[in-house]
């Protein structure tokens, strides 16, 4: 595929999307993006000449008089121009081949309204027609400059460093303003290229910085939002005038220009990510605050930012702003002890908790996640966590001591269940513990292969010792940490299912029982395939295992060089001096069985042992040779990146060939090898056979119950059998088909239902 | 034997998920949601899609439930787990991409295909990437 655009490419794209929006099948903002583009790719800068014949065409086609279309064929479709009347033109080609201004129609000034309904800006200016600038420039980061309206009216307008600077920094105030924090009434403008933010003026105000360390309650006020200006990444939120103190003592955030995603001045910043840092590095930076919080305030700060998560979350439109923004309040919420003043979920009825699930009821749980049955939010698998609420699932189980909790495993028909849990984003494996046994909120889990759901490995020997494959799995999730087990029973009364019943019924209820017979019979066969495959796989992994003792193949070195990333890790020689390098590559080299050689005092000359290149390596070149791909990625040191590649090029991709060609010879020569690709062969064509008759199956639709268990039974994805499961009212899935070394996994769908040992 | 892409987890930072991707069903969890797509991404991934056959799901999770580490996972089947990587590690990316440039996912979608391409040859050019990276091979 050939990606050079050529010029007559790039006009052909724009006469195709100019096309487009006369035909409304896109809209203005397109073809404004494209002449935007377009521009920016040919280099243009509008001459004056240039701007003139588009003011001129313009003001003409407003007096009602025909502009000469001669003149007009140097323009470019897609200008927008504000007219003399306030509003925004586009100018297009129209279907008889003229250009032709016409009223822009603005579809984007969706989002814009809905921010701008948060503030009470009624009666801002419409336009920059409405206002004039004064000869005062008022500072900030990036230019702000006072505005007065026809009434008199004074309004700070910002233009930020860039249109998704201002607009962010916009984001910022309305999300400020619906978790209540005091911010100046606004309102953001588009008009053609420029956007800006038109900000209520407030007299007779303090800065903040001014009163740092002598108005204590100034202070106390200020740090009262220090746990949002956390979320918001608000760096810069105490310096300066960033926050201005009314008369009456109360901050209000000013300017917030250097939240989420930008840096003050207009920059991205390279660590706005779904940790929140800031809980300690804008303690660190602004130390007169530790003294007007606590530990309890910051958690009541931050339950205060949960409360109002939904209302936060709506403002934002930008799908990896939203899924960074959320993620930075799950961090959040993980640093919360569990409150046990919240009352728990109460714990309903049988009768209410099994019952079957109305459509309407359903349709308002896949509502709340706005028809993503993937999403996952605060509470994991968020329209799980919905179903789950529903039935009352979410109680918090009984904490049972040993004796007590021995007397319901010792029961034959309960089920012991071990969860292996791991400290993971800074928070310690106990308070997760503590969260599954106590917090009210429960939280169904992001990642599963079987379904939605809470896993835990199946204790069939209901005992804890590492020759069960449930505890063993267990211990694996908690990285061989004992104590980081909860042992969860599973008492007799509890509805369970395994997958194997889910998925007929599943199968059953949207295809029918014939179906369910003949995807029974793939079944079987796909399974047969798939261990045909697992042995050839074994096979190969013989003589794979053979070649790599036999050349020295290291894993350990190579989990290094991919996992750790010394190009990265080393990169810094301020921080990891030369020798240390150098000694650091030379136990690798060793390591591997190469040679590591000084050919003089700078230079080191290395080899490995299956290769006869040589690669040299001089630390000089360790200086200056910091790279890094884009403002987004980590700084790279690429000397070292290329002695890694050197290495894996010369030492494990030559034992990757010579391992490819033993493999090959023997799938050539070896009669087991050949029976088994026969079979393989052989397997394979009577699977298809089968496939065929399922899909034909398939292809005359399912009749589900109703719409949304028809949508959930679409869904092709594994996470759905959780779901499907809940809906039907199980507590717990058993996930069969642990052998070797895996287990039979429980999916916990109600976890009031478990009880669970005191640890 | 290598390859595949770290795809980290919801809040998990860079070292916590090569921990924890050592286990077979955390690494898989991952990626389950672009296994049966014949479109698992708005990137053009080239290649034999969807990974799994949506009928076929279920019985190679249970072939993955079989083993506890990734590592010892049959190499036909962490062939399939390498290029969903590849999928979600380079879909993340795009999408974080278009993100910065306030280009909406659906808006993408709706573009012309040569604008398209303009704008996926600007996401290459970011990244210092080849076109290479969308063949699932």
């Amino acid at each position: 595929m050939n990606f050079n655009i050529s010029l007559m490419d790039l006009q052909k794209a724009l006469r195709i999307i100019n096309d487009a929006v006369v035909q409304g099948n896109l809209d203005d903002n397109s073809l404004e993006k494209a002449n935007t583009t377009y521009k920016d790719s040919i280099g243009f800068e509008p001459s004056l000449d240039y701007n003139i014949l588009k003011s001129q065409s313009l003001n003409d086609k407003l007096r009602g008089v025909e502009f000469n279309q001669d003149l007009m064929k140097a323009l470019m479709e897609g200008e927008t121009k504000i007219g003399s009347d306030g509003k925004k033109y586009i100018l297009v080609r129209v279907p008889s081949g003229k250009l032709d201004w016409r009223i822009f129609k603005d579809k984007t000034n969706k989002p814009d309204d809905k921010l701008n309904s948060v503030f009470e800006n009624d009666d801002f200016p419409a336009s920059s027609k409405d206002f004039k600038i004064l000869n005062t420039s008022i500072g900030g980061s990036t230019g702000a400059k006072m505005v007065e309206d026809k009434n008199g009216k004074k309004f700070i307008m910002k233009k930020g460093a860039s249109k998704g600077h201002v607009e962010e920094e916009f984001l910022t105030n309305a999300i400020y303003k619906t978790a209540g924090f005091d911010t100046p009434e606004m309102k953001i403008y588009h008009e053609g290229n420029d956007t800006f933010i038109l900000s209520e003026f407030i007299a007779n105000t303090k800065p903040f910085d001014s009163l740092i360390g002598k108005d204590v309650l100034a202070m106390d006020a200020a740090a009262e939002g220090f746990a949002m200006d956390c979320l918001m990444a608000n760096w810069d939120a105490y310096k300066n005038d960033n926050i201005l103190v009314d008369q009456n003592g109360i901050p209000i955030r000013v300017d917030n220009g250097g939240s989420l995603r930008y840096r003050a001045q207009g920059g991205l910043k390279t660590n706005f990510s779904s940790n929140v840092d800031e809980l300690t590095s804008m303690i660190t930076q602004n130390q007169w605050i530790s003294k007007h919080l606590t530990q309890d305030k910051i958690n009541s700060q931050i339950s205060d930012i949960l409360a109002k998560e939904k209302e936060i979350l709506d403002l934002v439109d930008d799908p990896i702003l939203k899924s960074i923004l959320k993620a930075r309040m799950v961090y959040m919420k993980n640093r919360l002890p569990v409150d046990n003043t919240k009352k728990p979920a109460k714990k309903v009825s049988n009768k209410k908790m099994y019952r079957e699930l109305t459509e309407d009821e359903l349709q308002v749980c896949y509502d709340n996640v706005n028809g993503k049955l993937h999403s996952i939010g605060a509470n994991g698998w968020e329209f799980l966590s919905q179903i789950c609420k529903l039935r009352g699932f979410d109680a918090v189980p009984e904490v049972l001591d040993d004796t007590e909790f021995n007397k319901v495993l010792a029961d034959p028909n309960s089920i012991y269940v071990n969860r292996g849990i791991a400290d993971g984003g800074g928070v310690p494996a106990l308070k997760f513990m503590k969260d599954f046994a106590e917090n009210p909120d429960c939280f169904y889990g992001s990642v599963g292969i079987h379904g939605a759901g809470i896993y835990a490995g199946v204790n069939v020997a209901k005992q804890n010792t590492r020759k069960d494959h449930g505890y063993d799995t267990a211990l694996a999730y908690a990285y061989g940490n004992p104590q980081h087990i909860l042992d969860i029973v599973i008492p007799k009364e509890a509805k369970v299912t395994t997958k194997k019943k889910i998925k007929e019924m599943m199968d059953e209820e949207f295809f029918g029982p014939e179906f369910k017979n003949k995807k029974k019979e793939f079944d079987k066969t796909e399974k047969e395939y798939l261990q045909l495959q697992t042995d050839l796989s074994n096979e190969k992994k013989k003589i794979e295992d053979d070649t790599k003792n036999n050349l020295g193949w290291n894993q350990k070195a190579l989990d290094y060089l991919i996992y750790d990333r010394p190009e990265i890790a080393l990169a810094d020689t301020s921080k990891n001096s030369v020798p240390v390098v150098i000694n650091t590559i030379e136990r690798l080299i060793y390591d591997l069985n190469g040679d590591f050689n000084q050919v003089d005092d700078k230079t080191y000359e290395i080899k490995m042992p299956n290769s006869s290149s040589k690669f040299l390596f001089n630390v000089d070149d360790l200086d200056n040779a910091l790279k890094q791909k884009n403002e987004n990625s980590p700084v790279y040191n690429f000397r070292i990146q290329r002695l890694k590649n050197f290495i894996i090029d010369q030492h494990y991709n030559k034992i990757k060939n010579v391992i490819d060609d033993k493999v090959a010879d023997a799938l050539k020569n070896s009669s087991s090898l050949k029976q088994i690709t026969k079979d393989i062969d052989s397997k394979k064509k009577d699977l298809d056979i089968i496939q065929s008759e399922v899909s034909k199956m398939k292809k005359g639709g399912g009749t589900p119950s109703n719409k949304i268990v028809g949508h959930i039974l679409k869904q092709g994805s594994a996470e759905m059998y959780g779901i499907y499961a809940a809906i039907r009212g199980y507590d717990v899935m058993i996930a069969e088909g642990g052998n070797d070394d895996g287990c039979d996994y429980a999916i916990i769908l109600n976890r009031g239902i478990t009880k669970v040992k005191k640890f | 034997m290598y390859g595949g892409f770290v795809i980290q987890g919801y809040g998990e930072s860079y070292e916590e998920s090569i921990e924890r991707n050592k286990l077979t069903s955390v690494r898989v969890g991952k990626i389950t949601s672009v296994l049966t797509s014949s479109k698992p991404s708005i990137l053009p991934f080239k290649g034999n899609l969807p990974l799994i056959n949506e009928d076929s799901l279920d019985n190679y999770m249970e072939e993955y439930q079989r083993y506890l580490y990734f590592d010892d996972v049959p190499d036909f089947l962490q062939e399939i787990v390498f290029k969903a990587e590849q999928v979600v590690f380079y879909n993340y990316k795009f999408l974080e991409f278009l993100s910065d440039k306030k280009i909406s996912e659906k808006s993408f979608e709706e573009l012309e295909p040569s604008k398209k391409l303009m704008i996926l040859n600007d996401f290459l050019d970011y990244e210092h990437a080849e076109i290479s990276i969308l063949e699932l091979k």
